[in-house]
């Protein structure tokens, strides 16, 4: 197999010959392959996030609405809330033997963009999110952003902001109750990064100092103040209440029988995250198939293209391979030259096409700090890549196994007298 | 004490292609270290017979002994084997390997043959036939009286005992046509090889004794 004239060398002796036609072969095939691949890497490492941030919470209860936007608001930060749920629903699950852990999370205002999220250091904890700098959030006021807020919004410990209302920036700002940075949380690849965490009474204080009282609940839908709503209540506490609690199951014996329970007994609602996602899934799931099926197409197309490239190219070759024989070679000796040729081009199209998905997506990530801060890592190998190279080589297997057969049976003696 | 056995010996070959009767041959022997000149008009059935000779073809009846050799009733694999080892060729368009250097393409005969690579005979042979410096160039940057020069050095390489050329001159001028024959017997000799020259090209029978004429209805004579 070694060699300059063994079956590889020999192989990429004719590949040179033919550069201009073994380019753009390979590149045709790349390009298929780095379709395919980089769906295949936005799609796990997508699920793979989606997966991390879900991670041990075993229920979300929550205002009555869409389950699938109660766990979206509250464990993805990324719809608009149900509405709140009394702070007594917290107390209770914090009693009830069945529950481990009940994480409150108190949402309504931002911070250029970024939601601030009323909770306990447990949240943080449930994240494995530690602080880089200074440290965890205690009184209220306080705050511990994370990593890509303190980026994005250049804050550092020991500097003051104020919230603006609503999950979008362009709310109103609360200038007079400000909150100071105590600590700055390290990456953590979650959605923690993109948070500011404060304790639950700083939300409360924030709007109590507001006197704002919504009566549709605090998730403004799309950030507007919605001003008809906003009454002087003289003396008035506004109601102790959370967005949503995470729970963790004490026992298996709580997913019986805890979300039934909440939802027959109580006003809120409970969600199971782990039900929702593979219903997000498969929502998004249509999306992402039809990209599939471009990405297959353009997979088979270039397989196609490649499968003429070295048929043609195995058939301009018919008199060499015919001297070959003629020079000793035995007809295994040829068939196995036009196996490694193929295998050859199309590993090596299936190879480009694979670095070219994470080359592409590197540079995505380093474009777009959307991208990164989502957590895509372009080094990550996703699993369905294997199968390319498979693929590849079942491309190669069919591309050779015409032009193997045409080569096998050939009539050397007929093919060197003509001319 | 018995005669030395011939290099080349045909018995009854009979070779038909689609009912027509292509060769017709009477026995006909080459000894070794002897050279031969099989002689007629284009269509007379030299390539095919050449072909026979080196196991390419096998004909519809008759023997051919190569060697000692009987490659008519040897399996397809060890008659490769036996043309690699033994038998050198040199065809009428040459079929050099474009995608390779010179040198390659003489390395590739030892390769292919299952010869342990030698470069010292590469270079000696590229030297003899005036392409020592351009072992890196490609068959098509080559005059055609180059590439005939190398088509005949790929057919020596190995240092056959049977050297089979089809028409190696006809292209050539005069001059070429000489120095080219001169380098045929020059490396026959050298190597004790049997060269066997199919033509139609009357310069080669003064140089060569000939031995076969077939003539147009495919009938062979010895001459």
């Amino acid at each position: 197999m070694t060699g300059t004239l063994g079956p590889v060398g020999l192989s990429l002796a004719y590949l040179r010959q033919n550069r201009l036609a073994t380019a753009l072969n390979l590149l045709l095939l790349a390009l298929g392959v780095a379709a395919i691949a980089g769906l295949a890497l936005i799609d796990s490492q997508m699920q793979g996030r989606l997966t991390r941030d879900v991670a041990g919470i075993d229920l979300v209860v929550g205002a009555k609405g869409s389950p699938l936007q109660l766990i979206l608001s509250s464990v993805y930060q990324a719809d608009v809330p149900t509405g709140n749920v009394p702070l007594s629903t917290l107390e209770d699950l914090r009693r009830n033997p069945l529950v481990r852990e009940a994480i409150p999370v108190a949402l309504g205002d931002s911070y250029q963009g970024f939601r601030i999220v009323g909770t306990t250091p447990d949240y943080p904890g449930h994240y494995q999110a530690t602080p880089a700098q200074g440290r965890m959030f205690g009184a209220a006021m306080e705050a511990t952003v994370g990593a890509t807020v303190a980026r994005a919004a250049n804050l550092h410990v020991g500097d003051s902001f104020a919230g603006s209302h609503g999950l979008t920036p362009g709310g109103e700002v609360h200038a007079h109750t400000p909150y100071t940075v105590v600590g700055i949380l390290a990456p953590t690849g979650t959605v923690v990064d993109r948070l500011v965490l404060t304790p639950v009474e700083s939300v409360w204080a924030v709007h109590a100092h507001h006197h704002h009282h919504d009566d549709d609940g605090d998730g403004d839908r799309d950030g507007e103040h919605d001003e008809e709503h906003h009454e002087e209540v003289a003396g008035a506490q506004p109601p102790r209440e959370v967005t949503a609690i995470l729970v963790r199951y004490a026992s298996p014996l709580a997913a019986a029988r805890l979300p039934r329970a909440i939802n027959s007994e109580t006003g809120a609602q409970a969600a199971s995250p782990a039900t929702e996602l593979v219903r997000l899934m498969s929502l998004l799931g249509a999306g992402l198939d039809a990209f599939r099926a471009v990405g297959v197409l353009l997979v088979v197309t270039s397989a196609l293209g490649t499968f003429v490239a070295l048929t043609n190219a195995l058939q301009q070759r018919r008199y060499d391979l015919a001297v070959m024989r003629s020079l000793g070679a035995s007809r295994a000796r040829i068939v196995l030259q036009i196996t490694v040729e193929a295998l050859l081009v199309s590993g090596g199209g299936t190879l480009a096409g694979l670095l070219l998905a994470h080359g592409g997506l590197a540079l995505f990530v380093a474009l777009s700090p959307k991208a990164r801060d989502f957590g895509i890592n372009p080094l990550m190998v996703a699993p369905a890549e294997l199968g390319l190279l498979g693929l590849g080589v079942v491309v190669a297997a069919v591309a050779a196994a015409l032009p193997a057969i045409q080569a096998y049976r050939t009539d050397v003696a007929r093919t060197l007298a003509q001319s | 004490m018995s005669p030395p056995a011939p290099l080349i010996h045909l018995r009854g070959l009979h070779h038909r292609v689609a009912g027509r009767t292509v060769l017709d041959l009477p026995d006909w022997r080459v000894a070794a270290g002897e050279h031969g000149l099989l002689l007629g008009p284009s269509g007379s059935g030299k390539t095919t017979l050449l072909q026979i000779i080196a196991g390419l073809l096998s004909p519809t009846a008759g023997q051919v002994m190569v060697a000692g050799q009987e490659m008519t009733s040897l399996d397809e694999g060890v008659r490769d084997v036996v043309r690699g080892a033994c038998i050198g060729l040199v065809f009428q368009q040459l079929h050099l390997v474009n995608a390779l250097t010179l040198a390659d393409n003489l390395r590739l005969a030892q390769r292919l043959a299952d010869y342990p690579p030698d470069d010292g005979r590469v270079a000696q042979l590229l030297n003899r036939i005036g392409l020592g410096d351009r072992a890196h160039a490609y068959p098509r940057q080559l005059s055609q009286g180059e590439r005939q020069r190398l088509a005949i050095a790929r057919a020596v390489v190995n240092r056959p005992a049977l050297v089979l050329a089809d028409e190696p001159t006809s292209a050539l001028d005069d001059g070429n046509c000489t120095r080219l024959l001169d380098l045929m017997l020059e490396q026959a000799a050298e190597n004790d090889a049997t060269l066997l020259i199919a033509t139609h090209d009357a310069r080669l029978k003064t140089r060569l004794p000939a031995r076969l004429v077939l003539t147009a209805p495919a009938l062979g004579a010895v001459a």
